[in-house]
């Protein structure tokens, strides 16, 4: 596969990890 | 204590939200239709519209994370210290975005996965060390948190010069000095800038919100048990000695 693809495809894993981790910090310092 | 953002807050994170979903949008349809293939690399070259962005989106919100730890130390307000800690998070996970696409660059430009040249070197240092923010200031828990977690902003600013300063002070730099660019790869290059510069601002604003919740939360705890929550709990409190919470 492409490196641009592999790059292009961790960018939106790294910061769908980092805003599912920050949504559980949010609800957790709510509850 | 008002620990409560402002009303327009919210409003203020959805309008950010929309324009960088819009502008990283007009971002990658340039970057699949307009900016055209390189010559030499072929595609592979189209990293650099997600690289360059993020590495200077990393100095931006780190250079802010300086700039708002100086304030902390000088006003003693906690939302400065939640604006530095928001900042320098953010700034961490574009600095991995930059170290996760580097290599994917150097193993077709220089068909090596790493090399220690100034730039690489320099940045590694620099992840490392911020990454080192965190752990301090997530082991500490009482007001020394925030006066430890500021000098270190201050202290680790001094390696922002250094990444950026790195491929003129040291030779055997792979990356270059001056790059020559069409048109079309430079319009990209800066609306790519843009949206992730307009994404940072986005995150921040949200992230922010997160350290505003923590602090309403402790504001309730000192409420409820004065003397205690500010300073940790007791230390025989089953849920230790930061009462369980999980600190930034």
């Amino acid at each position: 596969m492409n490196y641009a693809i592999i790059a292009y495809i961790a960018v939106v894993v790294i910061w769908s990890v980092y805003f599912l981790w920050l949504r559980q910090r949010l609800r957790r310092a709510r509850d | 204590m008002n620990v409560s953002y402002p009303s327009w807050w919210r409003p203020l994170g959805r309008a950010l939200w929309g324009a960088a979903f819009l502008l990283l949008a007009v971002s990658a349809w340039m970057i699949l239709s307009k900016a055209p293939i390189e010559v030499q690399m072929g595609p592979v070259q189209k990293i650099v519209y997600v690289h360059v962005p993020s590495a200077i989106a990393t100095l931006l919100a780190f250079g802010f994370t300086f700039a708002c730890s100086i304030a902390y130390l000088t006003t003693k307000s906690w939302v400065w210290d939640a604006m530095a800690a928001s900042a320098c998070e953010l700034g961490l996970v574009f600095a991995t975005v930059v170290m996760v696409t580097g290599p994917l660059w150097a193993r077709s430009a220089w068909n090596t996965w790493w090399t220690w040249e100034p730039r690489l070197t320099t940045f590694l240092i620099l992840w490392i060390l911020y990454a080192g923010y965190h752990v301090v200031r997530a082991s500490l828990h009482s007001g020394a948190k925030r006066t430890v977690s500021s000098i270190l902003g201050i202290v680790l600013f001094v390696n922002l010069p250094i990444v950026w300063m790195s491929i003129q002070w040291w030779r055997g730099s792979l990356h270059p000095q001056k790059v020559t660019m069409t048109g079309d790869m430079r319009a990209t290059l800066l609306e790519s800038m843009l949206a992730w510069i307009v994404f940072l601002a986005a995150a921040f604003v949200t992230r922010l919100r997160l350290e505003w919740a923590r602090e309403a939360a402790m504001d309730r705890e000192s409420e409820m048990a004065p003397g205690l929550a500010r300073h940790g709990r007791d230390p025989r409190d089953p849920a230790g000695p930061a009462g369980g919470r999980v600190s930034a």
